[in-house]
């Protein structure tokens, strides 16, 4: 019995170690995998080490195309110059300020809509719903020539309100997303939870702000990384609603840098120059004012990459 | 008891004061909806039907289908520009949904690394909005990575061996591939997240049946992520669509702000929205057929 039982095992037991002999550590597939990806993070990394190297370079590295990836003469100048130009220490407040106040309208107001739209049953829950998707689907640019007028009217050009105060009401930059985003975290936490909480005589404003929002933290995360990327990013509106030159974004005089320089610019060669030689001329001060421009981002992004990560990967968007 | 005493007492039904409660959570949004989304769009409408004749007291005067007449059959930059559009999202969106696709499945095996590696690829997320992009784009750094690109791939001798033609043909669509990539971050974002949610059981019960990892992804994951994938092109659709680089809707803005021409622009900007909306409607009927609905 025992030998007739071990027979019938025995074959295919063998087979299998064999097998797992065979098998190597890292499969040829590991392999191509791993390359292919290191070819892809190229195309992803070369931009942002394109503009650290030139943002370093001299003008004479700048033009010669045999230095191409370590500068011979080192430099910083391209950084006071770039710094001055942009009025850093200006338009950084200014652009901390919007994107501090939208990010933080953005989670509050999202949240709490979310919240809203994940545990209560209302009459047109559903048609209001996908009113939110589409709202999000909307470009801004089909909408700016009315909000314009409309901020006018109110006297508020030339403020930050038409950037901050949309986002306390769940829209601004892409708010329709967040709004998405939140419900479908709300609507997978156990209803038992806040259940517990209102028999115990918690009214339900306080059981979002007590239970629901500090538990939401990854979703949170995922909000807030993406607003204030978009937020800092974002030149288009500023654009549209502020002109003064005091008031100016960071990135929005940034877009302008080149011209700036060509005016600032006191080297009576270059009132004549060709536009291509004024570019290349004005290279590595453009790229030093968008290496620092990003960095605050980056930084940000840094930080709580890892929280970032995470929390992409337990947000509520896997239905 | 107590609870139901205090209900009849304010008169109200448990269903009525969770409607209460849910307006209440949403009102915020009404409000924004009411002052952000519909006064606009209604606005929007008004005017492209009308002639300004004094902006600042909004007095109009009809014009009917003027201006949309216009754009369609007398504005040739308009209609180039649109069907230049249309064109370049038809490229670039199976592509970026391709690519952040397989970079998302690549980044979901386990290999060293592999964290340093998501760090990398999630910088599309801060490189692909604004301003940054706009500033590469005018050094020409696409070009450049490409023909970086393009050198790995096919060495000197072997560009020789095949002709200008058919490299001048590669690198055309290497530079394709270099801004989708670049376009990419948020889809690769969502299909992660999408592919960290497939049930583990079901990879198990497929190398218990010794499927290959290629019978795999078409069986499983795919089938597992296709709610990722109508989402993911529904949102390229709408990024491509409010992306500042679009010439299209920088001639649009242009038109409205620079010429003065309010109504012509928001003509013009109504005509392309509903192109849009067309798009997307459509995508989303197509891709819901396809869409595998998993149940709670």
């Amino acid at each position: 019995m025992n030998a007739k039982f071990k027979a019938l095992t025995q074959y295919p037991l063998k087979d299998k170690i064999k097998r797992q002999h065979l098998r190597l550590p890292v499969s040829l597939f590991d392999i191509v995998v791993f390359c292919l990806l290191i070819l892809l993070a190229f195309v992803f990394i070369y931009p942002f080490l394109f503009m650290l190297v030139n943002s370093f370079k001299s003008y004479n590295d700048i033009i010669n195309i045999t230095v191409k990836w370590l500068p011979r003469e080192f430099t910083f100048s391209n950084y006071t110059i770039a710094y001055n130009a942009l009025q850093v220490q200006k338009t950084f407040i200014n652009s901390l300020f919007v994107t501090v106040f939208a990010t933080m309208g953005h989670v509050l107001s999202c949240s709490f809509i979310g919240y809203g739209f994940a545990r209560f049953r209302f009459p047109l829950r559903r048609v209001l719903f996908s009113i939110v998707i589409l709202s999000f689907l909307i470009p801004v640019q089909t909408l700016i020539i009315p909000m314009y007028i409309t901020y006018s009217n109110l006297n508020m050009l030339e403020t930050y309100l038409p950037l901050i105060f949309p986002t306390f009401l769940g829209f601004g930059l892409k708010g329709g997303l967040f709004v998405f985003l939140f419900r479908q975290y709300f609507i997978r936490i156990p209803k038992s939870l806040d259940e517990a909480a209102s028999i115990d005589g918690c009214g339900p404003l306080r059981v979002f702000f007590r239970i629901a929002l500090p538990s939401s933290g990854a979703t949170a995360i995922v909000c807030i990384v993406l607003s204030i990327v978009w937020h800092w990013n974002d030149f288009y509106e500023p654009g549209i609603y502020i002109s003064s030159f005091d008031d100016m974004l960071l990135p929005q005089i940034l877009g302008s840098l080149y011209h700036l320089l060509n005016k600032l610019s006191v080297d009576p060669n270059m009132e004549v120059a060709a536009e291509g030689a004024k570019i290349m001329y004005h290279k590595g001060i453009v790229m030093a004012g968008t290496v620092m421009a990003i960095l605050p981002p980056f930084i940000a992004y840094l930080f709580l990459q890892k929280r970032f990560i995470e929390g992409v990967e337990r947000t509520g968007l896997v239905e | 008891m107590n609870r139901s005493g205090k209900v009849k007492r304010k008169g109200l039904s448990l269903e009525k004061r969770e409607a209460l409660y849910g307006f209440l959570f949403i009102s915020p949004w009404i409000i924004g909806g009411l002052l952000l989304l519909m006064f606009p769009i209604f606005r929007s409408l008004q005017l492209s039907v009308h002639n300004i004749t004094n902006i600042a007291d909004w007095e109009l005067e009809w014009a009917g289908l003027e201006h949309f007449k216009k754009a369609i059959f007398g504005d040739a930059i308009y209609f180039e520009y649109y069907l230049d559009t249309v064109k370049s999202m038809m490229i670039q969106i199976p592509l970026i949904n391709v690519f952040a696709l397989t970079v998302a499945v690549f980044l979901n095996r386990r290999f060293a690394g592999r964290t340093m590696f998501r760090l990398l690829f999630f910088l599309p997320v801060l490189l692909g909005t604004g301003f940054i992009m706009q500033q590469l784009m005018g050094q020409k750094v696409d070009q450049e990575t490409m023909e970086v690109a393009r050198k790995v791939l096919l060495p000197q001798e072997v560009t020789i061996y095949l002709g200008p033609k058919i490299t001048n043909w590669i690198s055309e669509f290497l530079n394709v591939i270099t801004t989708a990539l670049w376009k990419s971050g948020v889809q690769i974002v969502i299909y992660l997240a999408g592919l960290q949610g497939v049930s583990r059981q079901l990879y198990e019960a497929a190398r218990v049946d010794s499927a290959t990892e290629w019978e795999t992804f078409w069986l499983i994951t795919l089938p597992m992520v296709t709610p990722m994938m109508q989402l993911n092109l529904i949102y390229s659709v709408v990024d491509s669509f409010s992306d500042e680089s679009n010439s299209l809707l920088a001639y649009i803005v242009r038109q409205g702000f620079v010429a003065n021409k309010f109504e012509y622009s928001s003509a013009m900007g109504w005509l392309f929205f509903v192109f849009a909306i067309i798009l997307i409607v459509a995508l989303f009927l197509i891709t819901q057929r396809f869409v595998n609905r998993v149940k709670e």
